[in-house]
């Protein structure tokens, strides 16, 4: 899981992150702001992982099946 | 501590078939046993014990004009305290749902009621199974240590005896954890096997329910009272239920078994851990089964597939909630739910595109080595002390404790695979651990014929914490 994961060097503004929760009707404090951009930052860390492999011909299962698309 | 207690769930079962006990008498056990360790290791959110005695009545009444349903007719579990019970108080360990009663059971519920199971009472779980805050419930290994969850309340009620089985809910090892910590049996059965109606979600596509036990046959003995179709889940699966039973002690001669090791045996695996594993592994080359070496370079992406599909599918069901009732998470669930409405679309269809990837590698796996079950350990450590969670190992290996317990057992569920945990060792500190063993889709039995097969030459599940003979 992510929460342990060192931050990537790139900076994301607390009020930013802030302002967007507010907007989606997400009440959240200055403190709460600070803790989700950490959070947020290493979200955005994990996905760079994903660069590594070709993604392009996989296709994402909103429904999924363990066997695969045959499985019925 | 009553002996009655210390005999797994077939045993009683046997028992209950020769008139030998009744099941009153397994309920009364069960409850003098919560009566003694619950002031301590506080498995359970809430004891039904005059409903659980009623139904026991009722079951002894039963059995004797009409002969016993089936090898769960009389016998006392519980559940995790996120499934639905009609009529009874259901809170997912969360203050959001405080005093919630549904008025329908989950399906699982349904069917192990039918099958004349006696619900003993509901297991702590951590708040909506997120795993991030601090349930009451101690493991009677350590009371100092983390029990493992989320099934947490299940592990310790089956480990402390109070319970002969319980069931759990895994969306990354929510059941295997809780079940390599405590020394005992734990199964996440095929994605699709087990109706998750009822059921409060994690996250849709990973959710899944299952037995947590003290021995592999009564793990198969609890999924078979509780899998098959269900029309009301749309995840679950048209797929026959087989007797899971059937062929537990057919061994492992000519059986091939896969094990990955680039990923899974990595640094951070303890060396306890490491050693006990190689020696199962070995076990099972001496008693007839080939194994076979893969590799599954995929697994690279299958923590962050799981945790972003984790964040926005269960950021989706909170969705009204976060926004009603917000003050009354936990602040670190919030944390997790308020994420999740953060991520990109496109970060979670990417996840959902790495997660088939690695699907679609480990079926490979399976078919181009003719696997029948993959192996490693169930957790690169066996716990850790609970207010360390988050810190940095203190081995110093560059990975929190949380971390490391999540390593092994995402892959799973991203895979929709049965896996099992089950025990096989005791570190010098006094901490149990298991292994994992992995299997075909819809094939438990596999995974549980596999299992037996060591269970039956190690006595690690007989094992028991010292802690109780105290109580």
């Amino acid at each position: 899981m992510s929460y342990g994961r060192a931050s990537s060097d790139e900076t994301l503004d607390s009020d930013v992150v802030q302002a967007l929760a507010n907007k989606m009707g997400l009440a959240i404090s200055p403190e709460e702001a600070q803790v989700l951009t950490s959070l947020l930052m290493n979200q955005m860390a994990a996905f760079q992982s994903f660069d590594s492999f070709d993604l392009q011909d996989a296709v994402p299962a909103p429904i999924f099946r363990a066997k695969g698309a045959s499985d019925e | 501590m009553s002996e009655l207690t210390d005999l797994s769930l077939s045993e009683v079962s046997d028992m209950l078939d020769a008139g030998a006990v009744s099941a009153l008498e397994l309920v009364e056990a069960n409850l003098r046993a919560i009566e003694k360790t619950e002031p301590v290791l506080q498995a359970y959110a809430s004891v039904w014990d005059e409903d659980a005695l009623e139904a026991a009545r009722q079951a002894d009444a039963a059995i004797a004009s009409g002969g016993r349903r089936g090898p769960l007719h009389g016998i006392p579990i519980g559940l995790k305290d996120n499934i639905y019970t009609a009529g009874k108080v259901t809170e997912s360990g969360s203050r959001v749902m405080a005093g919630f009663v549904p008025d329908y059971d989950a399906s699982c519920a349904r069917l192990l009621k039918a099958a004349g199971a006696i619900i003993i009472g509901k297991t702590h779980c951590h708040e909506f199974a997120y795993g991030v805050n601090t349930p009451p419930s101690r493991s009677p290994w350590n009371t100092e240590v983390y029990p493992g969850g989320s099934s947490i309340g299940s592990g310790v009620a089956v480990a402390s005896r109070s319970s002969f089985g319980a069931l759990g809910t895994d969306t990354g090892g929510s059941i295997r954890v809780p079940a390599s910590i405590n020394n005992l049996v734990g199964m996440k059965a095929t994605y699709g096997r087990v109706s998750i109606y009822g059921v409060v979600p994690v996250a849709w596509s990973l959710d899944h329910v299952g037995p947590m036990t003290r021995t592999v046959k009564d793990n198969a003995l609890l999924l078979g009272g509780m899998a098959g179709y269900d029309p009301k889940d749309p995840t679950s699966a048209k797929q026959p239920v087989p007797d899971f039973c059937a062929g537990l002690e057919d061994g492992v001669a000519g059986l091939r078994i896969g094990v990955e090791r680039d990923y899974f045996f990595y640094d951070g695996v303890i060396d306890e851990i490491r050693e006990s594993v190689e020696a199962v592994i070995a076990a099972y080359q001496a008693a007839g089964a080939e194994i076979v070496d893969i590799s599954l370079p995929e697994l690279e992406i299958t923590q962050d597939a799981l945790f972003t599909i984790v964040l926005c599918e269960g950021s989706s069901y909170h969705r009204k909630l976060i926004r009603a009732h917000g003050d009354l998470y936990d602040p670190a669930t919030r944390a997790i739910v308020q994420l999740g409405e953060l991520v990109p679309a496109t970060h979670y269809l990417a996840a959902q595109q790495a997660r088939a990837l690695y699907r679609d590698a480990l079926n490979r796996a399976f078919a181009e080595h003719r696997l029948d079950a993959t192996l490693w350990p169930t957790m690169p450590i066996p716990t850790a002390p609970l207010d360390k969670l988050n810190d940095l190992r203190a081995d110093g290996y560059p990975e929190t404790p949380i971390t490391s317990m999540c390593h092994h057992t995402f892959n799973a569920n991203l895979a929709g695979l049965p896996a099992l945990s089950l025990p096989c060792g005791i570190t010098e500190a006094g901490l149990p651990f298991g292994f994992q063993l992995t299997g075909r889709a819809f094939d438990e039995a596999m995974v549980y014929r596999i299992a037996r097969a060591y269970e039956r030459e190690h006595d690690w599940h007989t094992r028991k914490a010292d802690l109780l003979a105290g109580l």
